[in-house]
């Protein structure tokens, strides 16, 4: 023994196997301790929106002027800025021969009004107008503009997903031949909630979405709940969920094809929320091969003040944020480095 | 031991920076590959915020079915990027304007006309009123002067424990939707109230209505009775005659 370690040759070569060994357990351990010392700082939110369409007529302009309003807070605010908003337009119609939405016709009202996907396409386009020009000189912020419907109703299906697809599309060909997608940037959105359909329902119509999108990165953002889901365990592919939705369904509509990306409701003031989704980032991870990448946290606080107040699930953007990220974050399996947005729902 | 102590220390900053500089490599590589596959300049603004979420995951992922999702939405989001750069030669920013302002909206809309009785309706979720999307999903009339709109359905479960703490769901997970109704007056849907049905049995929808007496029933076939001038359930269902379910 004493030989050995007298041998300067047998010395070097047990040294240099020990810096490996030593290297790549410290790599490894890296990860961790960046998750231990980095500091969660929420980015400022965006005010993202349930369309109250009271009177049709001025859709287009309403739409115009969020779009100014956010521009001019660009415009007087130092730096790039980096906006993602919702737009949501109610539940899945069909009149006519035509597809759409059903839209709120008042503040909290559950009446409502057809519109057509070339209404809301045209609305849509005059929010990327609107904030395009009314940041004036600042030429680099952008804002990320996601159009969506919630999975409510009998349309909701394979036909409804595929035509929101081509809306956005051409709402996409619209900003781009205008010469305005260097800061207005399209994409789509979903409102997927178990409460509000079945699975399979919702499932054909990301389907629908995800056959007919097209590339150019018109991805849809699920901006739904897991509700029901564990808050804590290993789930498994039939964990329940409310309304006879699983875990795997939610993982399905949420990042399971190519366009789909999480950006979900973190209402639960106690935390549930975001530890339901990790619950299914963890499950992707184990099952799936890989974890969810979320984009950002959703939120309605401002909804709830809107309204009266909602007990319980009204937690402030930077709090949504803040429990979704601390949740994901503490597990190296579902560790991501950033978590770029935050937004809060409104009623305009 | 001070050659082991030493040659040790040395190996190990080696090769530690050589793991960083690889996984560094392994994080950038896919944006350059874009760009050197195209020959096109690839503005900043073209790059989506998706694609380094997506090559942060591969450079842990080693599973081959999550890395075939990932490798999908990588290419999927490079060549989003050569076809927005593709755009920009095509249309380039447009110019602006040297000033810009809200545009004026038109006057507010007429007072809704109310479309009285029972009715099946295209209702919204609100809050966390979920409305019924079979049958009659809406009563709407006139009482005591004031325009009511009654709303059926059930409310979402705030209470996420609710499950672990009722292990009887599992038979029959339908029934434990807490049923509800929602009571909007005079289109005020800021102050509109909802009333849980008084026992949980699932949804509810309508189906009569007797003067003011709103009768619902029950995924489980339960009955419920709304007086609509009250604003309270009760008991009383002798006035009505019951359509079978």
């Amino acid at each position: 023994m004493l030989k050995i370690f007298g041998n300067d040759k047998v010395m070097k070569w047990l040294g240099r196997l020990l810096g490996i060994l030593l290297a790549i357990a410290l790599f490894w351990f890296i990860t961790p301790l960046r998750i231990a010392f980095a500091a969660p700082t929420p980015p400022p939110y965006t005010t993202s929106w349930y369309l109250d369409i009271s009177n049709p007529a001025n859709l287009s302009t309403t739409l115009y002027n969020m779009g100014c309003t956010l521009g001019t807070h660009d415009y007087n605010t130092a730096g790039t800025q980096d906006n993602v908003v919702i737009l949501l337009f109610g539940k899945p119609g069909y009149s006519g021969s035509t597809y759409g939405a059903y839209d709120w016709t008042g503040q909290g009202s559950s009446s409502t009004v057809f519109l057509s996907t070339a209404q809301i396409a045209n609305a849509v386009e005059q929010f990327g107008w609107g904030y395009y020009k009314c940041t004036l000189t600042d030429t680099t912020s952008q804002v990320y503009v996601a159009a969506g419907v919630n999975n409510s109703g009998s349309t909701v299906g394979y036909n409804h997903g595929s035509a929101w697809a081509a809306m956005t599309n051409n709402i996409n060909s619209w900003i781009s031949a205008n010469g305005y997608s260097s800061q207005v940037k399209v994409r789509a959105s979903g409102d997927m909630e178990m409460d509000f359909n079945d699975a399979t329902s919702t499932k054909d119509w990301v389907n629908g979405y995800s056959a007919s999108y097209g590339g150019n990165s018109l991805y849809l953002y699920d901006v739904g709940s897991a509700a029901g889901c564990p808050i804590s365990g290993n789930p498994t592919a039939n964990s329940p969920c409310n309304n006879g939705w699983v875990v795997d369904d939610v993982q399905y509509v949420s990042w399971g094809t190519t366009p789909l990306y999480p950006l979900p409701e973190i209402y639960n003031t106690a935390g549930a929320n975001a530890s339901q989704w990790y619950m299914i980032s963890l499950y992707s991870y184990v099952y799936k091969g890989g974890p969810l990448y979320f984009l950002g946290s959703l939120t309605e606080y401002q909804a709830c003040l809107q309204m009266g107040g909602c007990t319980g699930i009204n937690n402030s953007p930077g709090t949504g944020w803040t429990q979704l990220w601390n949740t994901i974050t503490a597990d190296y399996r579902t560790y991501q480095s950033i978590l770029r947005w935050s937004t809060d729902m409104k009623w305009n | 031991m001070r050659t082991l102590l030493r040659t040790t220390l040395i190996t190990m900053l080696i090769t530690t920076v050589a793991l960083a500089g690889w996984s560094f490599v392994r994080q950038t590589n896919g944006t350059k590959n874009a760009k050197a596959a195209s020959g096109l300049q690839v503005p900043s603004y073209c790059i989506p915020p998706e694609l380094a979420g997506i090559q942060e995951l591969l450079a842990k992922t080693t599973d081959p079915n999550g890395r075939q999702l990932l490798l999908a939405k990588e290419k999927d989001a490079e060549q989003a990027a050569l076809n927005c750069a593709a755009n920009a030669t095509a249309h380039p920013p447009a110019p602006k304007p040297a000033t810009a302002g809200l545009l004026p909206t038109s006057v507010p809309v007429a007072t809704p006309t109310l479309q009285v009785g029972l009715q099946h309706a295209e209702l919204l979720p609100v809050g966390i009123f979920i409305p019924i999307d079979n049958g009659n999903n809406m009563w709407a009339g006139f009482v005591n002067g004031q325009a009511v709109q009654i709303a059926a359905g059930s409310v979402r479960e705030t209470d996420e424990n609710w499950r672990q703490n009722h292990p009887d769901w599992q038979a029959h997970p339908e029934l434990h939707t807490q049923g509800a109704i929602r009571v909007m007056v005079n289109y005020d849907g800021v102050n509109a109230i909802t009333y849980p049905t008084p026992s949980r049995n699932g949804a509810v929808d309508l189906i009569a209505a007797c003067g003011n007496l709103l009768i619902l029933h029950a995924a489980d076939n339960t009955i419920f009775t709304f007086d609509a001038a009250k604003l309270i359930f009760v008991n009383n269902t002798t006035s009505c005659t019951l359509p079978t379910p």
